[in-house]
């Protein structure tokens, strides 16, 4: 499964992860064309079924990226999606399916390099477990 | 010791029948809502009445459920509240919608008189149409839902009405001052709870909460991963009877019914050319996923998406079984108290903090 690239789509604050991709941009830092970055305006904004509806529809991860604790635009916009994430990590591991392929991370407009290691670590791991299974139609 | 009253009008149905007429004979309540046949052996629905002589031939107890109460009460209190009293009789699973549609704001319980009872269960539509009757007698035939319910007495609500362990007719358990009130009201003294009733409730549970157990670890075995998943919806209609039969999906727009489910025209032909292969007219794994991240965190476990599927999936085992674990995880019961908020209304700093990188 060498040649494999997997698909992410990435959904990244305004105030923070979206700047920190265009800091990592500006500063040379290369990452992996692997995510598709979608930019909202909030963490928060993002429903679970988003992040269901994507992985369903072919993408062998999903992330999502805020800003860190306390940091939010929007004062609690994070913690919402934390917990969000938490209950689409739940059911995913309740119906024995991967919920690894779901990532959040705090990631502030000037962590350009963390959001490099971020994404470049989570296409590895998407890279070892192989395609998803989840956007399967039939047996 | 709890106290309570008797009720010894005949069965069970009838001196609840009898107790609700009389709280409104006596004016107590300006009108009762409770379970009534539309036409004999076709199924008990909710009706809001005010003749005592109508209020007398409600059946209570019937192992019927057609849909939910706690949806009929947000009707009735979501845009004012009640002006004067009114007493619903609600089995224990609704009256955890009403404490979560509560907490949503689609209810409000100002002068609302809460009367659940301890609950047995209801037959699944089919069973009970073939075969009416008035009281659950076979456990084995009860709804899946019912067979594996924790919560089968009620924990919110003015009046518990029992009829286990009791010898005749009913017990009446006042919950609240209010409701020690009606009964003293009715001229009815309180004595001690039978203690046969403690009995069966602690053989009850210990029964359901095995079979619970049991059908959780076999779903999760059977159906769980992906082809599990395809095999347990493989039979789905997409015609959202469950998520249009259930209490907490009390949303007026709806994202599964908004236009993001549907494309232009030439859309499906671009997703053809990328996908190679396109589920027509959607795909119902995604609306079921997506209505497990959207009510499991509040999903009573009531069991009416089951009842409502008319290709027989067990929509509620999979809703409770990942409920069980979602609300696990934040510690949360759905309707276990007016005071806990509900899991997508509280978010707290120092929670959940190995979950982000």
């Amino acid at each position: 499964m060498s040649d494999f690239e997997p698909k992410i789509v990435g959904f990244f604050c305004n105030w923070c992860t979206s700047s920190a991709a265009d800091l990592a941009g500006t500063s040379r830092l290369q990452y992996p064309a692997n995510v598709r970055p979608i930019r909202v305006p909030c963490s928060g904004t993002v429903d679970p079924v988003y992040l269901l509806r994507a992985l369903r529809e072919g993408a062998d991860g999903v992330m999502v990226g805020g800003c860190h604790p306390g940091d939010c635009h929007y004062i609690t916009g994070n913690l919402k999606a934390r917990r969000r994430v938490k209950i689409v990590k739940t059911i995913l591991e309740s119906l024995r399916l991967p919920a690894d392929r779901v990532l959040l991370a705090w990631i502030s407009g000037s962590e350009g390099a963390k959001f490099q290691r971020v994404v470049t670590e989570f296409t590895n791991k998407l890279k070892e477990m192989g395609p998803s299974d989840l956007s399967k139609k039939w047996k | 010791m709890a106290k309570g009253a008797w009720i010894k009008k005949g069965d069970p149905n009838q001196s609840a029948g009898w107790f609700l007429a009389e709280l409104r004979r006596k004016d107590l309540v300006k009108g009762v809502m409770a379970q009534k046949e539309m036409y004999p052996g076709q199924g008990a629905w909710h009706y809001l009445l005010k003749e005592p002589e109508d209020i007398e031939n409600t059946k209570v107890f019937i192992p019927f459920m057609g849909s939910s109460g706690a949806t009929a009460i947000s009707k009735l209190t979501k845009d004012k509240p009640l002006k004067d009293p009114v007493a619903v009789v609600l089995r224990p699973c609704e009256v955890r919608g009403v404490v979560e549609l509560t907490k949503y704001k689609q209810i409000q319980l100002d002068n609302l008189i809460i009367i659940s009872f301890d609950c047995v269960g209801a037959y699944p539509r089919r069973v009970y149409l073939n075969n009416p009757v008035d009281l659950p007698e076979d456990e084995d035939k009860l709804r899946g839902s019912c067979r594996r319910c924790k919560r089968f007495t009620p924990h919110f609500g003015d009046i518990t009405l029992t009829y286990l362990g009791v010898s005749e007719g009913i017990f009446a358990i006042p919950m609240t001052e209010k409701g020690e009130e009606l009964l003293k009201a009715l001229g009815l003294e309180l004595e001690d709870v039978p203690e046969e009733r403690e009995k069966k409730l602690a053989e009850m549970e210990e029964k359901r909460l095995a079979t619970r157990e049991k059908e959780f670890k076999e779903f999760a075995e059977e159906y769980g991963g992906m082809e599990g998943q395809l095999k347990f919806f493989g039979k789905c209609i997409n015609c959202k009877n469950c998520m249009e039969n259930c209490p907490i999906c009390f949303c007026k727009e709806c994202f599964f019914k908004s236009p993001s489910l549907t494309w232009d025209s030439e859309v499906y032909m671009d997703m053809l050319d990328n996908k190679g292969a396109v589920r027509m007219p959607e795909d119902p794994i995604f609306f079921q996923w997506g209505r497990l991240a959207h009510i499991t965190p509040s999903c009573i476990g009531c069991g009416l998406c089951t009842e409502a599927c008319p290709v027989d999936i067990k929509v509620g085992l999979i809703f409770a079984y990942v409920a069980e674990n979602v609300q696990g995880a934040f510690d949360y019961e759905a309707g276990r108290s007016l005071d806990e908020a509900p899991i997508l209304m509280e978010f707290r700093e120092n929670e959940l903090e190995d979950l982000a990188l």
